[in-house]
């Protein structure tokens, strides 16, 4: 069954509801989800190359949307391994509903990297955005969190408003709702103003996923206020899911009948730039790693409105990429945010005399998303920029670049708190062993692929390839 | 197929950091040793590349072609020609000698000869490699330790500050370089990043040209550097530990000129002609601002750091004449001084490391306490000043003799230029090594002679190729006439 992860992860979600209503202990539950997280994803690994249509025309499983699934679920399973016993008291007392909305987005997002139809698309998108908005509120004692949960609520609630504004327009042109009638159908739509700011529109609720202008506002807040295994979800996982989107939508629909590159474009320069510009100014990592992962999708979009197999599949190389490296910077932040009880870039202070691994490993996984050479974001940048460049956007690459360095000075201020204070506590600081293996893994992920992209960029080629094809 | 030995100039000092990082921080000697086993190594590879390089045909030799990824146009290409065989010396001299240099350095050992031998890593890997995408992966890799490097181990309260101005400006310099190379590849519309081939068949218009040339000398210029992006070499210097010092003044600033007659010239040579103008000025801005500069300084190391402002203009200065004589000039004036600032700064950092001040005032006549540092820093001196017998005379010749040629009276400024050096060199040694002896300074024991021995290894090397510049000049004219020939003045 090629939709198997998908039924699991929805039955995993019932279960949690229910054991909601008896006490379980947090130990057990803990242990329950993880080894069913990392079983979802097995079943993606194994159905990898599966490929079939779904739901009359609504549901595509191929190499493409396995590969984000792929990554979907190993974040699930890193976020939940990050909520540990160590985390804040009122996830571990809610931790069945907590787990709940998680496997419930994590539902959303799997269906939205699959769905091939504009209702679907929808209600996925819903899926996993309402329980976003819980998991973010769920620090309920804080109350900037509940502050940070309304405002994203409001700004989803917006974003996903006008995106059904936009739905209207698309159905006006094309009287259908599938993917592949809507492409077929374009040959016999005539472009014009009106389509393309309602095709603008339609991809409201998808920038606000990827907190790309002028819908990125909610980011520093919710970021900052959520539990750190929340913020990693959304900077992470969710931005994958969204990126996947847009992919499909940019792959296989738009290039058949519209041309929206240079406003995007725009928004890409500006996101980038705004992204970059207001990290410098952060003191608080979480924050910082918003505005941090703001100009990260700057990035990204510039690859996906190149509109070519090449800015495509670098982009989903990117991801790929960028999912590693944030979460080697979350993971090892996570650890120090519990140990000291405070979540500004202090907190790893001399962290590299406590734990010359962790801080290796955060080291590269920083100078990586600076695009700093020999590691992997660069050689994704590289290939995102020179597909920009193949289709002679110069001016574009030369601003990205820059904004590069802007980023290699924030993230150097973050990095030069490990490596050149002494730490406050002077004792070691003793990581899990399965900290220890992630970061062996991210290190060699970075530079190995850094130096060496061909086997993923093949992968990568391959799935949009298959997304291409009708 | 051949013993791929340019790999193994970039697999030993890579095994060498992999091994430090799986060395216990107590085990410093340990470290030491291997950090010395392993540039040792690569020295005697590059030496052997140097004296096995065949000088009846020259062009790219001991080439290693892999496929990459061959739908991007990525190979991983290595090879050296003669613009390159000198350069890969020269980093090999360095770094050996910057890890004896460093012998002396206590805190965090293993970490800095981690990050140290990395650098010295990135270097090589660009002056080795003909793969554009290769050149950018390893051109920043030379940049970025740079920073912890004089972050933690430099010395001064301002380390911080250069060091995040060295790193931003040249990050700022490679992000023209990034986009200049991304467009070399669009433009040639080959779909490769094959340098070689782009030489060959790449052609590109004359307004590109004048474009791309400008990002590459804004790129290029900054870490060579030029006026008025230099601001971060004299303090970068100052702050960074001896050993980096070496490397950073010998090695990484010959990256900028490196790059302009590896990409830019050859493919751009209407480009130069465009901006041969603008070049000659801010490099005569280079050196008489550079050499008065100098003058004013009363820390040894900033005073250092400003002449290689100033020598490196020479470099800047031979390119825009874009004769023979000039280009030649230019290289060996790369390859001479980085020979120069090697030994200044090993020497400096010896007597640094005994009376932990380098204040020229506070200073005086060291050389009745410390005879041997005071020699080969006078020595160093004497190199730098331009005097006959030592490598940087030869180079300072050609390009005086282009530049008088082609810009008579701005060529005239640049001679003259020489005196200003001569006067605030001799001036310093007379102040710190000679003189009235400070009595803070008394019962200090002289460099050892372990110290002794990177120094003596960098006075022969001056010595040899000033007496015998052709050793390194036919290897550099062999490409330098390929580039006087595109910009046809052969």
């Amino acid at each position: 069954m090629d939709i198997l992860p998908e039924i699991l992860c929805f039955i995993l979600s019932v279960v949690f509801l229910f054991c909601s209503l008896s006490k379980t202990k947090f130990e057990n539950l803990y242990r329950l989800a993880l080894i069913f997280s990392f079983l979802n994803f097995i079943l993606v690994l194994l159905s990898i190359n599966a490929n079939g249509l779904y739901f009359y025309d609504s549901y595509k499983v191929d190499l493409f949307s396995q590969s984000v699934k792929l990554l979907l679920t190993l974040g699930l399973f890193l976020v939940i391994y990050m909520t540990d016993s160590r985390s804040d008291e009122h996830i571990r007392k809610m931790y069945p509903e907590f787990l709940f909305f998680l496997f419930t987005s994590n539902l959303g997002m799997m269906m939205l990297s699959s769905a091939t139809e504009l209702i679907t698309l929808f209600l996925s998108l819903e899926l996993s955005s309402y329980s976003m908005f819980v998991l973010a509120g769920f620090l309920k004692h804080k109350r900037i969190s509940t502050e940070a949960a309304v405002k994203f609520t409001f700004i989803g609630a917006v974003a996903s408003a006008i995106t059904l504004y936009g739905y209207s327009f698309l159905f006006e042109y094309f009287t259908n709702t599938t993917l592949f009638a809507m492409r077929a159908a374009s040959t016999t739509v005539t472009v014009d103003g009106i389509m393309v700011v309602g095709l603008l529109f339609f991809l409201g609720a998808f920038m606000f996923k990827l907190a790309i202008l002028p819908f990125s506002f909610w980011a520093p807040d919710v970021y900052q206020a959520s539990d750190t295994s929340v913020t990693t979800y959304i900077a992470t996982v969710s931005k994958v899911a969204g990126i996947a989107v847009m992919l499909r939508l940019f792959m296989f629909l738009f290039p058949v009948f519209i041309n929206i590159e240079k406003v995007l474009l725009v928004v890409a320069v500006l996101t980038m730039t705004y992204g970059n510009l207001l990290a410098v100014q952060q003191k608080d990592l979480k924050r910082l790693l918003a505005y941090s992962s703001i100009a990260q999708a700057g990035y990204m979009l510039v690859g996906v409105v190149m509109m070519n197999e090449s800015g495509a599949s670098s982009t989903l190389f990117y991801v790929f990429s960028y999912l590693i490296m944030n979460f080697t910077v979350f993971l090892v932040a996570d650890n120090m945010i519990k140990e000291q009880g405070d979540s500004s870039i202090y907190a790893l202070k001399g962290l590299s005399q406590r734990a010359p691994l962790l801080s290796l490993s955060l080291l590269l996984a920083l100078l990586s998303l600076g695009g700093v050479p020999p590691f992997v974001g660069f050689t994704g940048k590289w290939m995102i920029f020179s597909a920009a460049i193949s289709k002679g956007y110069l001016a574009l690459v030369l601003i990205a670049f820059l904004n590069s360095v802007v980023s290699v000075y924030y993230y150097l201020l973050v990095a030069r708190q490990a490596y050149l204070f002494p730490p406050d506590i002077k004792e070691p600081y003793t990581a899990s062993p399965t900290l220890k293996i992630y970061s062996y893994f991210a290190i060699a992920f970075i530079i190995v692929f850094g130096f060496y992209p061909t086997p993923l960029l093949n992968w990568t080629e391959k799935a949009i390839a298959i997304l291409m094809s009708h | 197929m051949a013993f791929p030995i340019l790999s193994f100039i970039l697999i030993v000092p890579t095994i060498t950091v992999l091994l430090i990082l799986f060395c216990k921080p107590e085990q410093k000697t340990a470290i030491r040793v291997i950090s010395l086993i392993g540039t040792g190594i690569t020295l005697l590879l590059a030496l052997t590349v140097f004296v096995q390089y065949d000088r009846s045909r020259y062009g790219i030799q001991f080439m290693e072609y892999i496929p990459w990824v061959p739908k991007w146009g990525i190979n991983y290409i290595l090879g050296v020609d003669g613009l390159s065989v000198p350069l890969v010396l020269l980093n090999a001299i360095a770094i050996f000698t910057g890890v004896m240099v460093s012998w002396h350095i206590e805190e965090r050992v293993k970490e800095f000869y981690g990050f140290l031998i990395f650098l010295a890593t990135g270097v090589f890997g660009v002056f080795m490699t003909q793969d554009l995408f290769f050149f950018a992966l390893f051109y920043e890799v030379a940049v970025l330790p740079m920073y912890l490097l004089i972050a933690i181990w430099g010395s001064g309260k301002n380390r911080e500050y250069a060091a995040f101005k060295l790193t931003l400006v040249l990050f700022f310099g490679s992000a023209f370089v990034m986009g200049g190379i991304l467009y070399l590849y669009k433009a040639a519309g080959l779909n490769t990043f094959n340098l070689m081939e782009l030489k060959r068949l790449a052609q590109y218009p004359h307004g590109v040209q004048s474009i791309l040339f400008l990002l590459f000398f804004i790129g290029f210029g900054s870490i060579v550097p030029s006026f008025p992006l230099h601001t971060w070499s004299p303090e970068g210097h100052a702050c960074a530990p001896s050993a980096v010092s070496m490397l950073h003044a010998g090695v990484l600033m010959k990256l900028g000129g490196y790059g302009l007659l590896r990409i830019a010239i050859p493919l751009l040579p209407e480009g130069l002609r465009d901006w041969a103008l603008v070049m000659m000025g801010l490099s005569m801005c280079n050196i008489v601002y550079g050499a008065f500069t100098a003058i004013a300084q009363d820390d040894m190391k900033f005073m250092v750091g400003f002449s290689s402002v100033s020598h490196m203009g020479m470099v800047l200065f031979g390119i825009s004449t874009m004769t023979l004589t000039g280009l030649n000039g230019a290289a060996f004036q790369m390859f001479a001084h980085g020979l120069v600032t090697a030994l200044y700064f090993s020497s400096i950092g010896g007597m640094y490391n005994k009376t932990h001040t380098r204040m020229i005032s506070e200073l005086g006549g060291i050389a009745n306490i410390m005879p041997r540092a005071a020699f080969f820093f006078a020595l160093a001196g004497m190199a730098g000043l331009g005097l006959p017998g030592f490598a940087p005379f030869v180079a300072e010749l050609l390009v005086f003799i282009a530049g008088v040629k082609k810009y008579t009276i701005f060529g005239i400024i640049a001679v003259i230029s020489v005196v200003v050096t001569a006067f605030y060199i001799l001036r310093c040694v007379q102040r710190t090594y000679f003189g009235r002896t400070n009595p803070k300074w008394e019962g200090l024991t002289d460099i050892t002679n372990f110290d002794v021995i990177p120094l003596v290894i960098l006075v022969i090397a001056l010595f040899i190729f000033g007496m015998y510049p052709s050793l390194v000049l036919d290897l550099l004219q062999s490409e330098t006439k390929n580039l006087a020939a595109k910009l046809g003045t052969l």
